[in-house]
């Protein structure tokens, strides 16, 4: 025992010692300060350098949000969540915009003098309904998918080679571009299959973009899951898949209803795989369907923006705020339902 | 349960004993004669994590209804050698175990044996409590649930005997759809005791059940193993000399043996005999110094 921290009057200067528990001595009354100047410093620079990056990064999150909120709040209304979508360019709008009409579609008929009718208000029915539909059908397909295979990863498979080789292909699949998935359905599902666009075929592009996302965060909470409670099930003569699905799952549940939202809102919002994939729907009554065509809120906001109409704009912005309305609700409602069930 | 009942109880062991064998007689139908006191028999036992031998020559018969310790010292092996009598260890990866370890005559690592059939007789307790995130019923009715008991009349019953054997009953008997990590740490460990012998095993492996408890808790369980040894087999690492003194009819002391050329520690089985003799004239030197607290 050389370093002698025992309480009782000390040098005044403690770097005055030559040894190291000279130094290590500290006067006994703990108003005296013993940091350095230096130290002091530092703490503030590092201090003020985090709660700047905090709002560095907080700054993008607030701008689109709050822009989203101003422009999309004034055309958000009962009727444009319900009625159908103005065709690409309604006459309402063409009458200025004729020229642009033909810009994007050579075969409108368009006559630039003719009267206006009575505007029809712009509506994002389809969409939503479409947006839902794709939405559930990919997280119906991708989600259990993605929790059995993070199962078989965790529980299962471990460092066996055919997990590891499952491990990196899922992350070589989280790095692949969206627009490589709806080209992936697209070619094989639209055209090889012969099966068309439709709601479906998004779905399964989107749940290609969901599947990796799914594995891996499920993985990583089944991760978390003390092995302690694998033991102890498997002590009272449980099988590995009992183990997994009555204790392990229920374990990780918050974690894996995170990740999957995650996923979830990622799906929702992609355009790309949608893209080639969907089709097209202009009223609520088309939209409503798995397996004909059908319109998602992301694909009406990227038409609206390049089809260059008037109110188009406006109506993207009340799109993009429905979206992620949207959004939120569903990760709520999730979040919800998973702290029902969990026990703490 | 207060101290005449713990005597009562003493004293009907041996009948109750001879009850219970008989119940197990036509649950667990086995090869062995009814009559026979040993439970497990091991020989030669070598415990291996990769090429790394943890434990070896462990040879020792474990009696029925006695409670049987494994003490020594940190790293001797005590809890790799418990784990190998319900096949815990081929959780754990790169282990393996080499000799022969009979339950009831029967080689628990023959080919024809099912891990999940091994650990379905024989229960554990952990060192830590590990109650499942589910409510106190849930935790209990577990065992049962798996082992295809469906009726939630039967389930109910066999849950509150479970509770009352392990001497939870009282304090939980209001709140069952409570979660369990609501419990102490004392009460989560009668939990994880009441959860192992809800699905009537014949043995009970407890690793340090009171390592993470205070006095009083440590007292409760130990009370709770004296009440329990007339139904089932038990066997419990410790390393409290005076706990294994206290509980148990035979003590295993287990040591660390230093290899001089590589260095290796590997643990190994010193003495196995009663607790009293191991306590008061042990034949090993070693032993000797262990309990005495001369140890070298």
């Amino acid at each position: 025992m050389t370093a002698t921290t025992v309480p009782g009057p000390a040098p005044a200067d403690p770097s005055a010692g030559s040894s190291v528990s000279d130094r290590l001595t500290v006067p006994s009354d703990v108003r005296i300060s013993t940091i350095k100047g230096a130290r002091f410093v530092r703490n503030r620079v590092a201090t003020v350098a985090m709660i700047l990056a905090f709002l560095v990064a907080v700054v993008p999150l607030v701008f689109v949000i709050g822009n989203v909120v101003t422009k999309g709040a004034p055309v958000m209304s009962g009727s444009f969540l319900t009625r159908d979508i103005p065709t690409t360019a309604s006459a309402t709008e063409l009458k200025s915009d004729c020229k642009a009409r033909i810009k994007y579609d050579p075969t409108a008929k368009c006559d630039p003098k003719a009267a206006a009718p009575a505007a029809p208000k712009p509506g994002m029915g389809p969409a939503v309904v479409g947006t839902l539909i794709t939405t559930a059908v990919s997280a119906l397909l991708a989600i259990p998918l993605g929790i059995f295979a993070a199962i078989y990863l965790n529980e299962y498979g471990k460092r066996r080679r055919l997990a590891r080789f499952i491990r990196f292909m899922t992350d070589v699949m989280t790095g692949v571009p969206s627009i490589v998935m709806g080209i992936f359905i697209y070619t094989l599902w639209v055209l090889q299959f012969g099966f068309g666009r439709s709601a479906l075929a998004a779905s399964l592009a989107l749940a290609c973009l969901m599947l990796p996302i799914v594995v891996r965060s499920s993985e990583e909470m089944l991760r978390l899951v003390p092995n302690a409670l694998r033991e102890g099930s498997a002590a009272l003569g449980s099988r590995t898949w009992k183990t997994s699905l009555r204790v392990v799952l229920p374990t990780a549940l918050p974690g894996l209803v995170s990740g999957s939202m995650l996923a979830v809102a990622r799906a929702a919002g992609e355009t790309a795989p949608v893209l080639f994939t969907i089709g097209a729907a202009s009223t609520v009554r088309q939209a409503s369907t798995v397996t004909g065509q059908s319109t998602t809120l992301s694909f009406q906001i990227y038409n609206l923006i390049t089809n260059g109409g008037k109110l188009s704009p406006q109506m993207a912005w009340g799109a993009a705020l429905t979206l992620i309305v949207l959004v939120l609700i569903l990760t709520t409602i999730a979040r919800t339902v998973s702290a029902r069930f969990t026990m703490r | 349960m207060s101290a005449d009942a713990t005597t009562e109880l003493e004293a009907e062991t041996t009948e109750d004993a001879e009850n219970a064998v008989d119940l197990r007689e036509l649950t667990h139908p086995d090869p062995a004669p009814a009559s026979a006191p040993t439970v497990f028999d091991v020989a030669d036992l070598a415990v291996y994590y990769g090429a790394f031998r943890a434990v070896r020559d462990v040879k020792l018969d474990v009696v029925k209804n006695d409670i049987t310790a494994f003490i020594g010292p940190s790293g001797c092996g005590k809890t790799t050698v418990l784990r190998c009598f319900n096949r815990m260890n081929d959780l754990i990866e790169g282990a393996r175990v080499e000799g022969l370890l009979r339950y009831h005559g029967v080689d628990l690592y023959g080919k024809d044996v099912n891990p999940v059939e091994v650990r379905r007789r024989i229960g554990m307790v952990f060192q830590k409590p590990n109650p499942f995130p589910k409510s106190i019923f849930e935790n209990v009715a577990y065992g049962p649930k798996l082992a295809g008991i469906k009726k939630k009349a039967e389930l109910e019953e066999i849950v509150e005997q479970a509770l009352r054997d392990a001497a939870l009953w009282d304090e939980v008997k209001d709140r069952l759809q409570k979660s369990a990590l609501g419990l102490s740490g004392g009460q989560q460990q009668r939990l994880c005791i009441a959860r192992a012998i809800a699905v009537r095993p014949e043995v009970i492996l407890m690793d340090e059940p009171c390592s993470a408890l205070d006095p009083v808790a440590t007292l409760r369980i130990e009370q709770l193993m004296q009440e329990l040894k007339s139904e089932y087999t038990i066997i419990i690492v410790t390393h409290n000399m005076q706990q294994a003194a206290r509980v148990s009819d035979r003590t295993a002391f287990f040591s660390v043996d230093v290899d001089d050329e590589s260095g290796d520690r590997t643990g190994e089985l010193v003495e196995y005999d009663r607790t009293e003799k191991i306590f008061s004239q042990p034949s090993d030197r070693r032993t000797e110094d262990y309990v005495t607290g001369r140890f070298g």
